[in-house]
């Protein structure tokens, strides 16, 4: 009965929390010699099955300092407020659903 | 026949004792009764699932809260259907006995 | 995967940031330091940063590639070069050639990278809000 509406939602929320950690560990590795930015696998997350955990890999092209290190500061905060953001809006579908649901299941009234 | 009073008892779930098919035997009966199997299998599942849900998020295996929080809702509100199903059902088995010979 | 983890490991890049910030601020403060109890002048230091794995008190004995890969200040490493060295004949420090050692410290360079902590110090901070705040939208589901 749920399983249509909120196992996408709950999908999204797997990927955003997901991407939120690895952008957590970049800020604390921005200034670790060597350290490459990590992110999740969007091409794969389209087709992975429900329940599994996101591929994680290090996107190329990323300017790199002399140090290895290629994390960008500035594109991580922005990836830090935009994932909030989602998560956000995410859980508030989900609740909006919840609530439809329990109004059409109690008609309104508590049994 | 399935009778709703061979249902297996379930943790917590109210079983709706006051329903025997060895007094209504008219099909309809045996529309709720397997109606009521249903949803109770149902609820039995997704309770399970919220159940194994929090074991993990407590053992720190599955610690992102928002799987749990959504197990824990699924079951609360297919707990929330099947109370609904069975007032219904006992409402209609009411109606029923009312109804003159 | 640890989202309480990851609060683990944005607190390792707040504590590694902050003993950098304080390393540079004691090279800031010693740039003109000619005597130092060792001897010498004072030596410029620099913090080594590392990856390392952060634990939480809740992680268990399921891990995944998602877990709390934090920072460590992996070693503190003291200049090895030959102090910079000025004409100053009537220095209380000077040698017998009226040569003063002093420390080779540019403090526009550690001014910069004191920011630079400073602003990696508070993305951390930044992290640990937001992580706070989904946890408390997944609590909200319930309601």
């Amino acid at each position: 009965m749920l399983d249509g509406l909120s196992s996408k939602l709950e999908q999204y929320l797997d990927t955003l929390s997901a991407r939120q950690k690895l952008v957590a560990r970049n800020i604390a590795n921005a200034d670790t010699p060597g350290y490459k930015t990590q992110d999740i696998d969007f091409q794969s997350e389209l087709g992975r099955a429900a329940g599994s955990a996101p591929s994680v890999i290090e996107p190329e092209g990323l300017p790199t300092k002399n140090d290895g290190n290629n994390v960008n500061l500035d594109h991580q905060a922005r990836l830090l407020a935009e994932n909030d953001i989602r998560f956000n809006i995410a859980t508030q579908l989900i609740r909006g659903n919840i609530h439809e649901l329990r109004e059409a299941i109690t008609e309104g009234r508590n049994s | 026949m399935p009778t709703v009073s061979s249902l297996p008892a379930i943790q917590n779930i109210p079983t709706p004792g006051s329903l025997t098919s060895a007094t209504v035997s008219s099909s309809g009966v045996d529309a709720f009764s397997s109606i009521l199997q249903q949803s109770v299998a149902n609820v039995s599942q997704l309770q399970s699932d919220a159940d194994a849900s929090v074991n993990k998020f407590l053992t720190g295996e599955q610690d992102d809260p928002h799987n749990t929080m959504l197990a824990v809702q699924r079951s609360s509100l297919a707990f929330d259907m099947f109370v609904q199903i069975r007032n219904k059902v006992v409402q209609a088995y009411q109606e029923v006995m009312k109804m003159p010979e | 995967m640890s989202l309480f983890g990851s609060l683990s490991v944005s607190a390792s890049g707040m504590d590694a940031q902050r003993t950098r910030a304080e390393i540079l601020a004691e090279n800031l403060a010693n740039a003109e330091t000619t005597r130092t109890p060792q001897g010498g002048p004072y030596r410029r230091k620099d913090v080594v940063f590392a990856s390392t794995t952060v634990d939480s008190p809740f992680d268990s004995e399921f891990q995944s590639a998602l877990d709390g890969q934090g920072v460590k200040v992996a070693s503190v490493s003291v200049d090895q070069r030959d102090p910079e060295k000025r004409y100053l004949p009537g220095h209380p420090d000077a040698d017998a050639d009226g040569y003063v050692a002093f420390p080779r410290i540019n403090p526009a360079e550690d001014m910069v990278d004191l920011m630079n902590a400073s602003r990696g110090y508070q993305a951390n901070v930044a992290a640990i809000s937001a992580v706070k705040d989904m946890i408390q939208r997944s609590l909200d589901i319930l309601k």
